[in-house]
């Protein structure tokens, strides 16, 4: 029970905040109306540059917001709080990962047929994409939130983080935009939970002591 | 000698390759060397004035 | 507590260095006379192969390098020993520089043997995603002021790049298997003469004596920073 009262406080702290459920959404939008401009939407083989576009957005706006995950709850001891409960610091940490990702992605996937009927995409294309946004977004979260636990408290640290994450994020990109390859991206995402499960327990316990 | 720098024609290729190479190899060298000198001037510094205190 | 090293440790350095200087200079100079005069041209890449003298041991001593980084880091979680610490922070900025080197005159003999500087193949991404990990592991040290903290998180950083290695590489191999076909294959060699191999392993011992040099100069240098700052506290 603690668990979901988790998750739906940190909803609702994203919802009122200044960069909340709105942000991902818009950024996509943002940088798909730059696209025409960039290439015509006739052009053969436009469904490679639309994927490329959406899931480089993803990428940004997960580095964008990855802040929000422990940062704003350290600064103000909230943090310290919920771990003193004495409660499971996996669980919380998975109510993290599972908070944020709803609060970021969950907008974009929304996002993502809309914008895809704009530029003319044809239906099973769309189905694709989103299936692979899916399985991909939920690795990048993760990842992306183990990086952001790293630095916690440090104003400076943003080249910082994006030379760490950028790198991790290779294989998602790949596997993401080019092939219809869901399966190998949910055992990348999987693998990806496991590791950042560790990576922010262990920097969670070096920080809150 | 005119060969080796010519190199069939793969002169400017090779020597640009080894120059680079020769170059920040000795620039690595010679910055942490310096360093090195430095921190140790000023460890001694340190030291002489931790003895005269006590 | 943390900062408890011995003293007799600089001074054995400090003795054991002329002997490193002079070795690695004369090593050095034995190799690039073989590399530049005392070997045959290539019967098919002509005389830009003698690139492969500086090149080569340059990647192997970079991917070398990350290796002993990743391993310290890891020695680290299982010992609580500072000591892997210093070792992994002396020698990142020499292993960010030979991966420079390589990444340079890898694509200087790339444009006479391939036509292009750059491929994005697997080896050489990988090769570029190396060198990013290297300055991540050192910003560490500069982004986080807390030395003790930038001690453990720089640790579970090295760990992590050393997992992410075999998965970019593996992926870039996917990738690139479905986009453009292996231009690449014919650098690889079937089997290096013997008369190109000396000159190989003599700049691959050069290269190996120099990053010891310099690895020795770098901990010393850590070692001093060490002391003064216990003096200091």
């Amino acid at each position: 029970m603690w668990f979901y009262n988790l998750i739906v406080r940190d909803l609702k702290l994203a919802f009122y905040s200044s960069t909340n459920f709105l942000f991902a959404a818009s950024f996509l939008i943002l940088i798909l109306i730059l696209l025409p401009f960039i290439i015509d939407p006739k052009v053969n083989q436009f469904i490679q540059i639309y994927t490329g576009f959406i899931w480089l957005s993803i990428a940004l706006s997960i580095l964008l917001t990855i802040d929000r995950v422990f940062e704003s709850d350290y600064e103000d001891g909230n943090l310290d709080a919920i771990i003193l409960t004495q409660k499971p610091l996996e669980l919380i940490v998975c109510s993290k990962f599972i908070s944020h990702w709803i609060a970021n992605c969950i907008p974009i996937i929304v996002v993502i047929p809309i914008s895809a009927i704009l530029f003319g995409i044809n239906i099973n294309e769309i189905i694709n994409i989103i299936l692979n946004v899916l399985a991909g977004s939920t690795g990048m979260v993760f990842i992306g939130s183990a990086v952001s636990s790293l630095t916690l408290g440090n104003k400076r640290s943003g080249i910082y983080k994006s030379i760490i994450v950028i790198p991790l994020y290779i294989p998602f990109i790949i596997f993401g935009a080019n092939q219809e390859s869901v399966l190998v991206l949910i055992g990348l995402s999987m693998f990806a939970f496991i590791f950042s499960l560790f990576t922010t327990t262990y920097s969670l316990r070096l920080y809150v002591e | 000698m005119n060969e080796i720098i010519y190199m069939n024609g793969y002169g400017s290729y090779v020597w640009s390759a080894y120059g680079f190479t020769i170059f920040s190899l000795i620039l690595l060298f010679y910055f942490y060397y310096q360093t090195l000198v430095k921190k140790e001037r000023k460890l001694k510094d340190l030291q002489d004035k931790h003895e005269q205190k006590s | 507590m943390f900062y408890k090293l011995p003293n007799t440790l600089i001074d054995t350095l400090r003795n054991w260095l002329p002997v490193f200087y002079s070795t690695t200079l004369v090593t050095f100079s034995i190799g690039l006379y073989y590399a530049i005069y005392n070997s045959p041209p290539d019967y098919i890449q002509g005389d830009s192969m003698r690139i492969m003298y500086v090149h080569v041991p340059a990647a192997w001593l970079s991917l070398g390098s990350y290796s002993i980084l990743a391993i310290s880091c890891i020695a680290w979680f299982v010992f609580r020993n500072p000591i892997f610490n210093l070792f992994a922070k002396s020698i990142a900025p020499i292993g960010a520089v030979f991966t420079i080197i390589a990444l340079v005159t890898g694509s200087i003999w790339g444009k006479p043997t391939w036509g292009t500087w750059w491929a994005w193949d697997a080896r050489l991404t990988s090769m570029l995603i190396l060198f990013f990990l290297y300055i991540a592991y050192m910003m560490t040290w500069q982004v986080i002021v807390n030395k003790e903290l930038a001690a453990k998180i720089s640790a579970a950083l090295g760990t992590i790049g050393f997992i992410n290695i075999p998965i970019i590489k593996f992926s870039v191999d996917w990738w690139n298997t479905l986009h453009q076909p292996a231009t690449i294959s014919k650098l690889s060699a079937p089997s290096i003469h013997i008369s190109m191999l000396t000159p190989l392993m003599l700049m691959t011992i050069a290269y190996l004596f120099l990053l010891i040099t310099l690895f020795l100069i770098r901990y010393k240098t850590e070692l001093v920073e060490v002391k003064i700052s216990r003096i200091k506290h």
